[in-house]
């Protein structure tokens, strides 16, 4: 829906076509693109044998926990080590395994959860890591790199024609070399809703249909001498569209108001709760990639003050969005992400708050095929170092890539010719699937 | 609906002025008897106002100006004709008169401003114009939001790093209209700390990226893109890595903190400790972040040298051996000392011997006239690379050095040609074809300058509202290596009545949450939900990042935003100018003349005049509001 640009729609650039000749020159053919996913559906059973066909997500919630959240108080907690601290264990419904006290709901849900244990990036700079988390990249000077809602609009693009292929709560990365078409929609406040949806009240269809008969007659006469210009016919359907959406039910999917109170209180109300309540609006509706930000993680001080109401929230909110997706049968096909840009240092500091730490960290990931009743991956005694499985963010991403049904190994191409892919050469982890 | 019966109908209900209502919007609300209002909004009317000087053109210099904008239509001309293209027909007055103050001011022109070009009957009225208009506040601050988005200019490239002061030295360079050689040569050799010397703002902001630097400031300032050497050999052009490290030696001295012997010893604790509230008081806070902006600053250190990298993969070079500095295009040893390497960098940049110098900043021009530059894209070029019209761009390249790269005077030139004069090519270019430019092509506005002119609607002389500047802020923040931590504190508390002061005068340029300034007044980037970032500015964080591309977003923006109906606001600059008048007719006549800088046809006159008679004074709101969702108002002709 959102934008046009008439030098978009120009055949191959000059240096389009260098680097496409440059690629057929090193043997990779230039194949129809139904033929592509052959090629790479076949290049993939060579490749790995035993990674099971991912593709079951059809649609994303990402929960991006800002700020860089605790491994040890949530996720990967260790009652035995002197490092824990404050926060204590609870079981959980596979025998054995423990996550923090704060964590009862999810506790309960171990079964459809997949936590990984044995995350670890390459650097303890917040900006950095969560543009490396985000993007798979590392930040340059010179490029930016899509997030993942911009992947999936371009490669699987929308599910639904009048809404937006993916959406930001709280932020989150831009279309980078993708361009403005692919570029997430963002919302501010989710009890807001879609920004200037909310006409005058004095404002009627009717009204505002006569401001538009009004606006064509002043227009008429540059139309007439722009007809030819692909980028101003294109705002013709822009406004269609744009009108369309203002009445249309599919707004609805961004209004909070049409949940029951019950549903709001379930979610607890919060900002993080509405956001979620909000996703599965989105999703249920069309929306393919949702991402919401919800920090800050950034416990340097106080941490086992400061930490659990919002451990309990995530907790809350994320136990809550599982269930409400099930029950819906819509968990099968949408895949929940719980992602932090880095995990704290064990040993507390002098403040009692743990500082940065990207050696080791933890993540989540539900539904949308994803095997559940899964701890991947270990740290050691004090959750310091990984241990087993080690999981970089690349191959973190290149699973999201590979359950969405976007091959690991698919690669797009930046307008001056370089060649991206999603989890950037990482591999999704096979026992997830 | 006669003149007399509409004239009657505001005399006899509207005695106090046309609008008597808070806005024309909500006048159509108290007819409909909606509930009472919320207080009445205001237009931030009382900033504070500073006025901007500007270099002005020389009187003397229009005759050559003149010869050199014929010579400019002979090559296009004779190229069209060997193309079998027509030129197309001269602009009118209207079209050229939006277009010249968009493409110099970065806004389009009040309808007082309008009227007096439009009823001159001078033959020279439009050079008259363009001398004008260049040496006006709104040059600065248009040119200003065009380099701000090739050089990705910030406020902050973190929390860090503050770069506002280099932001507005760029600002006051353009303003007075210093070569563009210069400003290049400053960037790229200037030492010092931001606010003691804002050019080394180029290269701070990259910090601790010294490769990613020089591949922006190569693309930027020579139009030759050698990024993908910096991992390994270029696959579509000529460069390797070699001749990529070995260009970056030049600058391999660089630092980007403080000196040992200059930088504060304080450290977070020491700040802690000395600050009454404890660490988490805001004088803490502000402490340490004192104490971390103060380590930011560039330096040359003859003693650094560049290394291939770990993993240099070719055997022209081993990994980790010390790359020898030379320059591109250039076979011979380049003659250089480690002290001067920096510099020695510098003028070969800026150096008149350099071809891809001048023809970049002269073909980017070109492109900022014409909307197409004469060679695509402008960051490009490669040895074999031609210019759509290469003896004009020949012609155009030399025409820069003649100036001594006077970025002004070279303008001045293009917008007197007949070409830049011509009307618009509206049609899609055929990318198969080479644009051979029977006149410009047909833009939509950028963010900025759809944002500056809804401002013009409202705001009386938007070019003397400034946002205030910063050399308290950094005499505060400012420190060195014998500032004691009690002194750190003090500054912090300095800094925190100085934010709440500044917090306090912005809030008197608000209207409904948004600062009414000129966007090139506004904070660097702007957040992402800001109506410019909505209509396409970048981010600022990669080059010429900026787009004009129509969003849905954009629309919803259009239909319920607060920035599209500030100008109905009573007291807004259109709003006063309407009801002043009287007669129905110049009043439809000033509305149209503010919104596309032309008179109503008669068939619009007809269809303003049915809506205004039918809804009374929300209907001059609906006229507006329906212009301003035209396509016309959005694009330049």
């Amino acid at each position: 829906m959102f934008p046009i640009n008439a030098s978009r729609l120009d055949p191959l650039s000059r240096r389009q076509l260098i680097s496409d000749v440059a690629r057929y020159a090193l043997g990779v053919s230039l194949l129809p693109a139904g033929m592509e996913s052959v090629l790479n559906a076949a290049e993939k059973s060579k490749t790995s044998s035993t990674l099971r066909p991912g593709g079951k997500a059809k649609k994303v919630i990402y929960l991006y926990m800002s700020g860089a959240m605790s491994q040890l108080d949530t996720f990967d907690p260790k009652p035995r080590s002197d490092v824990q601290g404050a926060t204590g264990v609870i079981k959980t419904k596979i025998p054995g395994v423990q996550l923090s006290e704060h964590m009862k709901q999810l506790a309960q849900l171990t079964d459809k959860l997949a936590v990984v244990r044995s995350m670890t990036t390459s650097t303890g700079a917040h900006g950095p890591a969560r543009y490396l988390l985000k993007t798979s990249y590392r930040p340059l000077a010179t490029t930016k790199h899509p997030g993942i809602g911009s992947w999936m609009h371009k490669i699987l693009g929308r599910v639904h024609k009048e809404l937006p292929a993916s959406v930001q709560i709280g932020g989150g990365p831009g279309p980078g070399y993708l361009g403005a078409e692919f570029a997430p929609v963002p919302l501010g406040d989710p009890a807001q809703g879609l920004q200037n949806t909310n006409s005058p009240s004095y404002l009627t269809n009717e009204a505002f249909d006569k401001r538009m008969q009004l606006s064509n007659v002043f227009d008429a006469d540059f139309r007439k001498k722009a007809n030819t210009s692909s980028q101003v016919t294109g705002y013709d359907d822009l406004y269609s569209e744009a009108i369309g959406l203002l009445r249309s039910d599919d707004l609805k999917a961004f209004d909070l108001g049409q949940e029951p109170q019950a549903a709001k209180d379930a979610y607890g109300g919060t900002r993080f709760g509405n956001a979620a309540l909000l996703a599965r609006r989105l999703i249920e509706s069309g929306v393919r990639f949702v991402e919401i930000s919800f920090g800050s993680w950034d416990h340097h001080y106080q941490l086992f003050d400061n930490l659990p109401p919002k451990a309990q929230e995530l907790d809350t909110v994320v136990g809550t969005l599982l269930k409400d997706l099930e029950s819906r049968g819509l968990l099968d096909e949408t895949l929940v992400v719980i992602g932090t840009e880095f995990g704290r240092k064990p040993q507390p500091n002098q403040n009692s708050g743990r500082d940065h730490h990207p050696a080791a960290f933890s993540a989540m990931l539900a539904g949308g095929g994803i095997k559940g009743g899964q701890i991947y991956g270990a740290t050691d005694d004090k959750a310091f170092h990984v241990e087993d499985d080690a999981v970089s963010v690349e191959d973190f991403n290149a699973t999201i890539s590979h359950a969405v049904g976007i091959p690991h190994n698919k690669e797009i191409h930046s307008p001056d010719g370089r060649p991206f892919t999603l989890g950037n050469g990482g591999s999704p982890i096979e026992k997830l699937f | 609906m006669s003149r007399v019966l509409l004239t009657l109908t505001f005399s006899a209900g509207l005695l106090s002025g046309l609008f008597s209502t808070e806005t024309l919007d909500s006048a159509l609300a108290q007819k409909k008897k909606t509930p009472p209002k919320p207080p009445p909004i205001r237009l931030p009317t009382q900033a504070e106002k500073t006025e901007v000087e500007v270099a002005p053109v020389s009187p003397r210099l229009q005759t050559s100006a003149i010869r050199s904008a014929n010579r400019i239509d002979e090559l296009v001309e004779s190229d069209l004709r060997k193309h079998n293209i027509d030129p197309n027909e001269p602009s009118t007055d209207e079209e050229f008169l939006r277009r010249i103050y968009l493409d110099t001011t970065g806004t389009i022109p009040t309808a007082d401003q309008a009227k007096m070009f439009l009823r001159s009957r001078s033959s020279s009225k439009r050079i008259a114009l363009i001398d004008r208009l260049l040496g006006q506040p709104g040059y600065g601050s248009q040119m200003y939001n065009w380099l701000a988005d090739i050089m990705r200019l910030v406020d902050r490239v973190d929390g860090n790093t503050y770069l506002r002061p280099y932001s507005d030295w760029v600002k006051q360079s353009l303003r007075d209209n210093d070569p563009w050689n210069e400003i290049v040569n400053e960037m790229l050799s200037a030492e010092g700390k931001v606010w003691e010397n804002p050019a080394v703002g180029f290269v701070l902001r990259d910090p601790d990226m010294p490769l990613d630097n020089l591949n922006n400031a190569v693309r930027m300032f020579m139009g030759t893109r050698i990024g993908c050497a910096q991992c390994h050999d270029h696959p579509f052009d000529r460069w390797t890595q070699k001749e990529f490290y070995q260009l970056a030696a030049f600058t391999g001295g660089t630092e980007y903190r403080v000196g040992r012997n200059e930088m504060s010893k304080l450290n977070n604790g020491a700040i802690d400790k000395a600050a009454p509230g404890g660490d988490r008081s805001t004088e803490a806070r502000l402490g340490r972040s004192i104490i971390r902006l103060n380590r930011a600053a560039i330096w040359h250190n003859d003693k650094k040298q560049l290394k291939f990298p770990h993993d240099y993969q070719y055997s022209d070079a081993k990994p980790g051996e010390l790359a020898v500095p030379a320059f591109l295009f250039d076979s011979k040893q380049t003659a250089y000392t480690l002290p001067q390497r920096r510099q020695i960098f510098a003028d070969w940049v800026t150096s008149n011997d350099n071809d891809r110098f001048a023809l970049t900043i002269a073909n980017r021009l070109w492109k900022k006239a014409l909307g197409i530059g004469l060679i695509e894209p402008v960051d490009d070029l490669m040895d074999d690379t031609q210019a759509s019209n290469p003896a004009l761009m020949e012609f155009l390249a030399s025409e820069i050095k003649r100036l001594n790269y006077d970025l002004k005077e070279f303008q001045r030139i293009i917008y007197y040609s007949k070409t830049y004069q011509r009307q618009v090519t509206y049609a899609d270019l055929d990318p198969e074809k080479e644009y051979r430019f029977p006149g410009p092509v047909l833009r939509r506005m950028t963010a900025e300058q759809v944002w500056d002119s809804l401002l013009t609607l409202t705001l009386e002389n938007p070019d003397t509202i400034l946002r205030p500047d910063d050399t308290e802020y950094t005499s505060i923040i400012d420190i060195d290596a014998s500032t004691t931590a009690q002194q750190v504190i003090e500054k912090a508390k300095k800094l925190d009545a100085y934010n709440k002061e500044e917090g306090k005068a912005r809030s008197k340029r608000l209207y409904k949450g948004q600062e009414l300034v000129r966007a090139s007044e506004l904070p660097q980037p702007l957040p992402e939900g800001h109506f410019v970032r909505q209509f396409g500015q970048s981010d600022r964080d990669i080059i010429s990042d900026s787009h004009t591309e129509g969003t849905v977003p954009q629309l919803l923006t259009m239909f319920n935003g607060p920035v599209t109906h500030m100008m109905l606001e009573r007291g807004s600059v259109i709003y006063n100018e309407v009801t002043d008048l009287k007669v129905i007719d110049e009043q439809l006549d000033v509305i149209f003349l503010s919104l596309l800088s032309r008179t109503p046809t008669e068939r619009e006159v007809a269809s303003a005049k049915r809506e205004i008679l039918k809804a009374g004074p929300a209907g001059y709101g609906n006229v507006i509001w329906a212009l301003l969702n035209t396509r016309e108002f959005l694009f330049i002709q």
